[in-house]
């Protein structure tokens, strides 16, 4: 199945770059994530504990980010395994800055579903995958915006990914 | 070779052909049929299997230590140990992919089972299934037919390239005259889609193995043929005598898709014996439709070489069947088995075939009901209508045009099938006016002058019955043939014993699945000795150890009604024979003179001189020396029938591929809804011809079954995968068995051209609609979506896909 | 498939049950009807580690006829608020949509706060709920409160409730003497989820002029939704085929589904379409007969 959409935001493309590359960040922004730990470079194994609605699942992902071109774009890779059944996704995610601040993100991924909830589940595999897309998305904003109202009371602290000289 | 008995003069027909209710119907409406989940055995456990979640995928390690440490669990059976303990299943193409009762190196299908847990109950052996890891290794899957036999398809099995399982061409008659008289080509693309018949009983298999006796006991629902015992001996490595199956009298239907049982039978029996423990397995309604057994799906390009008159002088046709991740016996009978009567109800002599089949990353396939005769009439009654469309020809006028005449029966049809008795021009004229077809097609013309989408579908099809088991033998060339030994043959047996009280009993081993076998030998057997139904007491349990049976014993391709029958008419008449024999020896009278009722046998012409039947049956049971000298004791007659018609295949490639041939015809109209592509039934005459009807009442439910199967098949069927292999149609939210709300009335006519060949000139009837209803309803949604130009060529007609041809059809330009 | 194992609790009370809740939370799911609950659970794709039965709460089987609205407690079973005369004669909208609701055995066991505590994008229930701005009360460990249809639908699967908190009361608003309703679905059987499905309520003045439309979809979107555009375009309008048909076209901006097995996007949209109108034609059709 398909998953595209826009997200607002009103940080900045650079800080928003920075935490869509913050393990820490995107630990918290995982629906369910109750533990990630890297992997290599730029892979991450996490697992995920949720439910949507009657779906529960404790789920094993990989993660790996690639094809990086900062602060535009990069290639989410996501391999993930349960109970439910796996998944197996990849995504395109693109930054573009606004005029007056801000910057917008697009996604466009496929998601391929396999096992029990694939065959059982499909009417609502659509749902729940959007739901949790959301879910992501949403607390990326937070988390974004977050950093921008910190970085505004605290001193710059470099961070490890972000792009200084 | 056995000749056909005449039908009793004596009795009188008094029982056959009546709407005898069923004995079966009492004790499975209160509960007390014992079906294979009832049987109980002492210290059984309960089997869970671990499936594949991937279409392609290899398997590398699978870790069962968490699962065995789970209390309750008695032990798990592995892929690779099922390949130790066995060899792949024979299957009649060479060379042929390995396959055994479990994935082992690979998993190719979504559902192949990978490991057995054996537990104390079900409800354990799922949480253990849970524990279990296997390093899966995902390979790329191919789905479509196509696709898979293209130079970069993934490849399933390195023994058949391009994934092709079975290929031949044949030719018959004399196509280059044929062709060269045609006025006109007329040329079709069909796809048939992959859909099964759900019964309302999944599979079950009781496995329980004697180590002490190095024996196997195994109670299943399966339907037959027996050659799945064969297949099981040779795949577990042990001689047929130590494998005893046993089938239940009751089964919860089957309509061949039980047929493809054996494999689950062998992997439970090593189960068994892996984990010490008798096992009992009842397959779970989703693993039921993703790893059963479906019919296969078929692509066929067509071309029918015709005169401006409409006579169809040749067809031409290449048809691929996917039979999923595997080839099993008993396919590659899909694409040989309907032979026979490939030409259907018409005189067409000359013809051209390539036949493939192919294997993509689905479940694997049965003789769904029908065994592709539905993939068959599909594109063989939707081509009459083309062609009928291109000649502006009326479809119901270009059939009587080209059906076999009365007068040509018994007909041999170009391709070796030898069609025993019918009228189909008569039948279909019944049907037709039944129908009231030319007010119809008026009604029609000014409907859709309002903007009505109407149609009318016409199909016309010869019901195979009795499938002699020859027909497996087309898949090799006749120079392969010759170098092994020729098969074929229908056999049945049947024994009727006479107690002391000369009360009867008729010992059966005819493997019903609903169809009410018991009452229809009652039935038979009271005519044949002029007593009741009611007097006649059977049991019918298959059981390899306790019957005789042959190894096309079973119920499919509806064998009973004409092979079972004519067993049971044999095995009754010799009873008779023993029993006149006994009462014109003690009458001191010449057999020919005696005559019976229904408790004395007398003479003829001096009715005082008489004896009752019990004390008959009393002398042959307490006075044994008080017998004929050179008569055996004991009091019964034995029936081992095999049909005189099931003959090998000629090297010509000609075989009677089965042995009676009803027809059916199909007349109905429907309504599209153009603004949901929504189907509604307005009218529906169906007629059938399946010779002598032994019992009206249930030949009945046999055609409004296959009306119900037909309707699914047609439009709401469809076992569906994604292009990753990945099915969608794991229960039934998503694998739309029609309820009774979807089905319409049908008008059923019927017309009775005995068979010659069968003791009651009955013969089958048990695929009914189900091989005609989806060509007639494609016909009458094409003859509706005609004025739109629009092509029916695919299944289901679901209103999704009906309405997206509408509008295309709509937004591009008219040609 | 047999479920997972699970520990089994059975409060005779709402406080007992809100307080199994409290404790358990996530770990926990209500069983009422179980007729979604429990194939899924059988199905493994639910494992709720608890499962908290509240069919012995006597208390919450109950229709009471109100002044504007009728009050369900959120055990009365479905087939029981679907023949029942006084539903039929103040909130016939309920009757007929429940009509839909699978078949007569899954009423028979399935609840009217079930079907919205699952909250089942195709659920006629809260399609109705949502149509006519009704409420649903719960009760937490922080006591009870009222939830607007809207609320309880702020996401998929009854998002709005929170996993310590349980349905009690559905409130159902009675419709008036110059309201007019119409409930259609599309499925591929008998009985079978909505592919599409419109609730309408229409409040009528002198000539047809609609002057208050609610129009509400079921199963086009991760939720049961308004047809807000629709809604506007009706209301002031004097109905007739043609307002009818430009109204319903609008529907297609309420509809938030993906390609789909049985149907793809486009049908859906389209169907939505057909069936808006067809459903306000009808309520407008009711209107005319009385």
């Amino acid at each position: 199945m398909k998953l595209q959409g826009e997200v607002a935001f009103e940080a900045n493309r650079e800080t928003v770059w920075d935490a869509l590359n913050n393990p820490e960040v995107i630990a918290k922004c995982l629906p369910g994530c109750e533990s990630m730990e890297p992997a290599g470079e730029d892979v991450f194994e996490a697992v995920l504990k949720f439910g949507v609605g009657p779906i529960t699942g404790q789920y094993r992902v990989t993660l790996k980010i690639t094809d990086k071109n900062p602060p535009q774009t990069y290639v989410l890779q996501v391999d993930g395994s349960g109970k439910p059944g796996f998944v197996k996704g990849q995504g395109s995610i693109k930054l573009q800055a606004q005029d007056g601040g801000g910057a917008v993100l697009r996604y466009d991924g496929d998601l391929q579903i396999g096992g029990l909830a694939a065959r059982i589940g499909q009417r609502m595999i659509g749902t729940i995958s959007k739901q949790l897309t959301k879910q992501f998305f949403s607390r990326l904003v937070e988390a974004a915006e977050s950093t921008t109202e910190d970085s505004q009371d605290s001193p710059q602290i470099p961070h490890p990914s972000s792009n200084f000289p | 070779m056995t000749t056909m008995p005449p039908a009793s003069k004596q009795a009188g027909e008094k029982w056959v052909g009546r709407s005898v209710p069923r004995r079966e119907d009492l004790r499975l409406l209160t509960g007390r049929g014992r079906f294979i989940d009832d049987f109980e055995l002492p210290q059984l456990k309960h089997a869970a299997i671990l499936r594949s979640p991937y279409a392609h995928a290899e398997i590398g390690e699978i870790d069962v230590h968490a699962a065995l440490e789970l209390p309750g669990v008695r032990g798990v059976l592995t892929g690779r140990e099922v390949a130790a303990m066995s060899r792949p299943f024979a299957v009649g193409v060479s060379p042929a992919p390995k396959y055994y009762a479990s994935a082992v190196e690979r998993a190719r299908f979504v559902g192949e089972p990978v490991a057995v847990v054996v537990a104390d109950d079900r409800y354990i052996a799922e949480d253990a299934l849970e524990l279990i890891e296997v390093d899966y290794r995902p390979l790329p899957a191919v789905v479509d037919i196509e696709a898979a036999m293209a130079a970069d398809a993934p490849q399933l099995h390195e023994e058949c390239p391009n994934n092709i399982y079975s290929q031949r061409e044949f030719v018959y008659g004399d196509m280059e005259s044929a062709k060269k008289e045609a006025d006109r080509v007329v040329t079709g693309r069909f796809l048939f889609p992959k859909y099964g018949s759900t019964p309302i009983e999944t599979y079950g298999v009781i496995a329980s193995y004697d180590p002490f006796a190095d024996q196997y006991e195994i109670w299943s629902n399966y339907q037959g043929p027996m050659v799945g015992h064969a297949l099981v001996a040779q795949a577990l490595g042990i001689a047929e005598n130590r494998l005893r199956w046993i089938i239940p009298t009751d089964i919860g239907g089957g309509f061949g898709i039980k047929t493809g049982l054996y494999p689950y039978i062998a992997l439970m029996a090593m189960a068994s014996k892996r984990c010490g423990v008798p096992v009992k397995w009842i397959e779970d309604r989703q693993e039921h439709l993703i790893a059963s057994a479906t019919g296969t799906d078929r692509l066929t390009e067509m071309e029918a070489y015709v005169k401006s008159d409409g006579t169809i002088l040749a067809l031409k046709d290449r048809a691929i069947d996917n039979t999923g991740g595997y080839i099993r016996a008993p396919e590659p009978g899909c694409a040989y088995r309907s032979i026979g009567n490939h030409t259907g109800a018409y005189q067409i002599r000359n013809l051209e075939r390539e036949v493939l089949v192919v294997g993509t990353n689905k479940c694997l396939t049965a003789p769904n009901r029908g065994y592709t005769c539905q993939h068959l009439y599909f594109s063989l009654e939707r081509m009459m209508d083309k062609v009928a469309a291109e000649l502006d020809i009326d479809p119901a006028e270009i059939r009587l045009r080209n059906f076999i005449a009365a007068d040509q029966f018994p007909y041999k049809t170009a391709t070796g099938g030898l069609y025993d008795s019918g009228d189909y021009a008569a039948a279909f004229r019944l049907a037709l006016q039944r129908f009231d077809y030319d007010n119809m097609r008026q009604w029609q013309k000014e409907a859709r002058a309002e903007g009505r989408l109407i149609g009318i579908g016409l199909a016309t099809v010869v019901e195979p019955s009795v499938t002699n088991i020859a027909y497996v033998g087309l898949a090799k060339s006749y120079l392969e043939r010759r170098k092994e030994h020729p098969k074929s043959g229908s056999g049945e047996a049947i024994m009727v014993k006479m107690d002391p009280l000369g009360k009867v009993h008729v010992i059966a081993a005819t493997n019903p699945q609903g169809q009410g076998h018991d009452t229809v030998i009652s039935q038979v057997v009271a005519d044949q000795l002029g007593i009741l139904p009611d007097d006649v007491t059977v049991s019918n349990v298959l059981d390899t150890h306790q019957r005789l049976t042959s190894i096309t014993s079973g119920s499919y391709s509806s064998r009973f009604s004409s092979a079972g029958t004519t067993a049971v008419v044999l095995a009754t008449q010799r009873l008779k024979e023993k029993l006149f024999r006994i009462a014109g020896h003690l009458l001191d009278a010449h057999v020919e003179s005696l005559q019976n009722d229904s408790h004395k046998i007398f003479v003829r012409e001096q009715p005082q001189r008489s004896i009752e039947i019990r004390h008959v049956a009393g002398t042959a049971h307490w006075n044994q020396s008080g017998l004929p000298e050179d008569m055996d004791v004991g009091l019964y007659g034995v029936g081992f029938y095999n049909m005189p018609t099931s003959e090998p295949p000629t090297e010509f490639d000609q075989v009677n591929s089965s042995n009676t041939y009803g027809f059916i015809a199909e007349v109905l109209m429907v309504e599209i809804d153009p603004e949901t592509g929504a189907l509604q039934f307005l009218k529906w005459v169906s007629a059938h011809d399946a010779g002598t009807v032994i019992n009206p009442l249930l030949f009945e439910g046999q055609l409004q079954g296959g009306v119900a199967h037909g309707i699914g098949g047609a439009i709401f069927e469809e076992t569906a995968y994604d292009e990753n292999g990945q099915i969608l149609t794991g229960s039934f939210m998503d694998y739309l068995v029609p309820t009774s709300m979807e089905i319409p009335e049908v008008d059923m006519i019927h017309q009775e051209t005995p068979s010659p060949l069968t003791a009651l000139g009955s013969k089958g009837t048990g695929e009914a609609s189900a091989m005609s209803a989806p060509a007639a309803i494609a016909n009458a949604v094409a003859d509706a979506l005609r004025p739109l130009g629009i092509e029916v060529n695919e299944l289901p007609l679901s209103p999704n896909r009906i309405w997206h041809w509408i509008k295309d059809a709509q937004s591009s330009p008219s040609q | 498939m047999k479920p997972a194992p699970f520990e089994y609790f059975v409060p005779t009370s709402v406080e007992e049950a809100v307080e199994l809740l409290a404790r358990h939370g996530d770990d926990a799911k209500v069983l009422a009807g179980g007729q979604s609950l429990v194939p899924m659970m059988n199905f493994r794709l639910a494992q709720p580690a608890v499962l908290i039965d509240i069919n012995r709460i006597v208390e919450l089987g109950y229709i009471r006829e109100g002044d504007s609205s009728i009050a369900i407690g959120a055990m009365t079973r479905q087939r029981v608020v679907e023949t029942s005369p006084m539903v039929r004669d103040k909130c016939a909208i309920l009757s007929e949509a429940l009509a839909n609701v699978g078949h007569q055995a899954i009423r028979n066991r399935g609840t009217m706060g079930g079907t919205l505590a699952h909250g089942d994008p195709a659920a006629e229930v809260a399609t109705v709920l949502l149509t006519l701005g009704g409420s649903v009360t719960v009760a937490g460990p922080q006591g009870k409160r009222e939830l607007s249809p809207e609320e309880l639908l702020a996401g998929p699967y009854a998002a709005g409730i929170s996993s310590d908190e349980l349905i009690v009361e559905i409130n159902f608003p009675i419709l008036a003497a110059n309201e007019t309703h119409g409930f259609l679905e599309m499925s591929r059987r008998h009985g079978d989820f909505a592919l599409a499905g419109v609730a309408a309520v229409l409040r009528m003045g002198e000539g047809n002029i609609c002057e208050r439309a609610r129009v509400a979809l079921c199963g086009v979107a991760p939720t049961p939704v308004r047809a807000t555009e629709v809604e506007n375009q009706l209301t002031g309008k004097r109905l007739d085929a043609s307002t009818i048909q430009a109204a319903a076209e609008l529907a297609s901006r309420a509809v938030d589904c993906e390609d789909e097995y049985h149907a793809s996007r486009e049908y859906r949209t389209h169907l939505c379409q057909v069936y808006v109108r067809r459903t306000i034609q009808l309520a407008l059709e009711r209107w005319g007969n009385n």
